[in-house]
């Protein structure tokens, strides 16, 4: 990019600063921080002539705003039919009431249904689940949480449509469903199964403490916490065919997103909950948290921070394929630990794109793109947009997750993934397989 | 632009009918029917090919929903302090008691407030107080919302900023502050006593008070209702300095919304209030309606429709310009009460612009459509963004307000309104005026 104008650069850079600090700090609600932010990088783009209102809103990926609404709107219409709580006492029984063995459980479903499902939805229609396990158990839900959160983050990375980045790098690069499953499965497979080992062994204490309730379990009936029969086979419906729907949504030219509020819409008119009810219940923080963070990050992009960054990424390809990739890789995993992954992997798209259209052969940078944003996302609790949900879900609840809480599982499994998948991909890289 | 093809238009129309007979209908909650109609249009639209989700999310006039939302945030920041009763009760006070007093005394208030700040504001800010007075006096609060809502449409109409369609008039035609209210304060306030007679005479039964509520008025003290003296005090700093920007918001260079978004931000920073209850007080169900209002707008534009009416303006300039001034006062009335004020403007500016560019004198007809979208606001409960706030408010804090009442003050209102603006407009027309 020619002419970065310095002044525009490092206040842009500052506001970004500051903004995520107080994000992490959390003095104050992180929404708050973030529209605050979102509102001084507008009034200074403005003055300072690098943004406007109009890029702001361009800056906002409404795919993804939407694509959380309409999941939220239709899990709350779910939630009120009693369903999750008899997929949970069903679950429980499964386990016999062992806190570890449903945490294993628990972990390949997610990670099963993320491959299929974006892990925001997957996140939003397991948590509730999740807390009424823990309910019923009488024990703290964060191990369940934590677990699921980080292997739906790893699970997703598997498949094209697995994770917001995938879609967005299978798009840009032209790869197909079987392109990811064939290069990026192996990988996350091995990764996985350390990661889930990991977290029984970090949460080992919680895990291991036979829970008080089993009697309780043993008398509850699962058919019977079904409030809304008609109600509930009417969802299981719309869920369904949400859930189609987004398997072909890109055959018949529908945007996740609009599939999402499809869904949310069958809900709405076809149960006809109160509608000031549901929508109270909105998780609202998230998606103006999300909303503002589009626009401050929009903010560093017209400042030329991003395009200067990925010149430097561009650069490295000069010292050999695999040292490129391993860049690609850590740089891909540090940076969307702390933006999220979806803004970051937005602005890398055209500079491999454009060293592509040099006729570089860059497939094995793409792939480390992929497991790099995919991977780093479990660092942070800001890093992918379903650690921002389940936190958030959590602050209803006795138990909120905290930043510390978080980095503790989640800076030490994301370490540990990320070495071995480097490891992985240097060796794949090298020996030409990638 | 394209030509139109026979099935953009005749789908988006279809679409448009079907979701605004829904609203119409009341059986289902009118922001549930506004959204499945935006999915629907733009589900319709990628399958013809006239619109997708990118095109409909740019429909979307931000700079009205963020308005909404951060005067929305300011306000509910305000309600817990107490100062709207402190307010409500010094005015009931003023009054003696005397109900239709204080409907004379709303109503001025009212429309000098809509002067200055845009409707919506105006209308969020009052509506509590007015609720809070109605409640102490012991009267409806309906008739009271109802004539500060009409009166305030009325009255924006007269000044630059005092509506959001005169914004987007004056910057479009280049009319300035002084142009508007030489031109259209005279008209305006004679609609508004007009207006202000007829309501009191509609309403004169429900506003009798017992004597035992005035005196228990009168006992009253007004400072007791302040309940937290801190928070006033700040928040009053924050609404005066976020009104002064509102007045100086263009040698600022910052938007309207980004002012509403700044005022609530620094009062969410400087209270710090639970995020998560000031967010639930927000009303998503107004917020959520516009944005798919200015979506199945948008579709209809795209579509076509509206293309065909500005050449059906084009051709009766040629009849006369006395003809074309009344087709568009009672055409824009009409059609701003059917797709709400703003979205329709937005829609018309072009066709406007098209033609004064084609060298037509088209003075008069730029004010016949801001008389007409101004006055024709009242015609139906989602003739303007501040009516859907209000029904919203009502059926919330006080009764429903149901489509018969509307149709005997709002539309009669409107109409009555709109002879006396196509009297006047039609002797300014001869007298050659304007």
């Amino acid at each position: 990019m020619s002419g970065v104008d310095w002044v525009s650069f490092s206040v842009a850079v500052f506001l970004f600063l500051v903004t995520y600090l107080g994000i992490l700090t959390e003095r104050l609600h992180r929404t708050v921080v973030a529209l605050t932010g979102a509102v001084a990088m507008l009034a200074l783009g403005r003055w300072l002539g690098f943004y406007t209102v109009d890029e702001a809103i361009g800056a906002i990926d409404f795919n993804t705003i939407t694509l959380l609404m309409g999941m939220m709107i239709v899990v709350r219409v779910v939630k009120e039919t009693g369903s999750f709580e008899y997929l949970a006492i069903r679950a429980t029984k499964l386990a016999h009431g062992r806190p570890w063995l449903l945490m294993l459980y628990l972990g390949v479903v997610t990670s099963v249904l993320s491959m299929v499902l974006d892990n925001v939805t997957t996140i939003i229609i397991l948590v509730p689940v999740t807390f009424s396990i823990a309910d019923i158990l009488s024990i703290s839900p964060i191990p369940f949480l934590m677990g699921e959160v980080i292997l739906s983050n790893i699970g997703g990375v598997a498949t094209l449509i697995g994770d917001p980045p995938n879609v967005l790098i299978g798009s840009a690069a032209g790869f197909s469903f079987t392109d990811f499953l064939v290069h990026l499965a192996p990988i996350v497979l091995i990764v996985w199964a350390v990661t889930q080992g990991m977290l029984l062994l970090l949460y080992r204490r919680e895990l291991l403490k036979s829970p008080a309730n089993l009697d309780r379990l043993a008398e509850m009936d699962a058919s019977k916490v079904v409030t809304d029969r008609r109600g509930a086979k009417r969802m299981l419906w719309v869920l369904g065919l949400t859930v189609v729907l987004y398997l072909i949504h890109d055959r018949i030219g529908l945007d996740p997103g609009l599939v999402a509020l499809l869904g949310a819409c069958m809900a709405l008119v076809w149960i006809r909950p109160k509608l000031e009810e549901v929508l109270g219940d909105i998780h609202w923080d998230v998606l103006l948290f999300f909303a503002a963070l589009f626009i401050v990050v929009g903010g560093l992009d017209k400042a030329g921070v991003l395009g200067m960054l990925a010149n430097a990424v561009a650069g490295l390809t000069g010292h050999g394929m695999a040292i490129a990739a391993l860049a690609i890789f850590w740089g891909g995993a540090l940076m969307s630990a702390v933006v999220d992954n979806v803004p970051f992997t937005i602005a890398m798209l055209p500079v491999l794109a454009g060293l592509s259209a040099r006729g570089l052969q860059i497939d094995a940078l793409w792939w480390a793109l992929a497991l790099g944003v995919g991977f780093g996302g479990n660092a942070t609790p800001v890093g992918a947009t379903s650690n921002v949900i389940t936190i958030s879900m959590s602050e209803r609840t006795p138990t909120p997750i905290s930043t510390r809480m978080w980095l503790r599982t989640g800076l030490t499994t994301t370490l540990v993934g990320c070495v071995l998948a480097s490891g992985l991909l240097f060796a794949a890289v090298e020996l030409g397989l990638l | 632009m394209q030509t139109p093809s026979v099935w953009a238009i005749s789908a988006s129309v279809v679409v448009f009918v079907a979701t605004y007979v829904g609203i119409l209908s009341e059986r289902v909650h009118r922001t549930a029917v506004a959204i499945a109609g935006a999915v629907a249009m733009i589900a319709v639209g990628s399958w013809f090919g006239f619109y997708d989700m990118v095109a409909a999310g740019r429909a979307v006039d931000f700079g009205t929903i963020f308005l909404l939302f951060g005067m929305m945030i300011v306000v509910e920041l305000f309600k817990e302090t107490g100062f709207f009763q402190y307010l409500a009760i010094v005015a009931a006070k003023l009054t003696r008691g005397r109900a239709w007093l204080l409907l004379i005394y709303l109503g001025i208030v009212t429309s000098v407030v809509s002067m200055v700040l845009d409707n919506v504001t105006t209308i969020i800010i009052l509506v509590p107080v007015t609720v809070s007075i109605a409640d102490i006096m012991g009267v409806p609060a309906l008739p009271f919302l109802i004539a500060e809502l009409l009166l305030s449409n009325i009255g924006g109409v007269a000044t630059l900023i005092g509506d959001p369609p005169n914004i987007l008039i004056g910057s479009a035609a280049g009319f300035s502050f002084t142009d508007f209210l030489v031109h259209l304060a005279p008209i305006v306030i004679v609609s508004w006593a007009v207006a202000q007679g007829f309501l009191l005479l509609v309403f004169w039964r429900r506003l009798r008070t017992s004597s035992e509520s005035v005196e228990r008025l009168m006992a009253m003290n007004e400072r007791r209702a302040i309940t937290d003296a801190v928070t006033t005090r700040r928040m009053l700093i924050v609404l005066v300095g976020t009104i002064v920007t509102f007045l100086v918001h263009d040698r600022l260079a910052l938007e309207p919304g980004v002012v509403a978004l700044a005022g609530a931000s620094v009062g969410l920073f400087w209270v710090r209030p639970p995020l998560e209850k000031i967010l639930q007080g927000i009303h998503w169900d107004v917020l959520l309606f516009f944005i798919a209002l200015f979506m199945i707008v948008g579709g209809l534009e795209a579509g076509g429709l509206l293309e065909i009416v500005g050449r059906g303006i084009q051709a009766l300039t040629a009849v006369g310009m006395a003809v074309a001034v009344v087709a568009v006062l009672w055409g824009s009335a009409l059609a701003s009460g059917v797709l709400s004020n703003v979205p329709f403007t937005i829609a018309m500016l072009p066709v406007f612009k098209g033609l004064a560019a084609q060298g037509l004198p088209i003075g008069p007809l730029w004010w016949a459509l801001a008389l007409g979208v101004g006055l024709g606001a009242n015609l139906t409960p989602i003739g303007a963004a501040s009516n859907v706030v209000v029904t919203s408010l009502a059926a919330a804090t006080t009764e429903r307000l149901p489509l018969r009442t509307w149709l005997r003050t709002g539309s009669a209102v409107a109409v009555l309104t709109c002879i006396v603006g196509t009297g006047a407009l039609l002797v300014a027309v001869a007298l050659g005026l304007l």
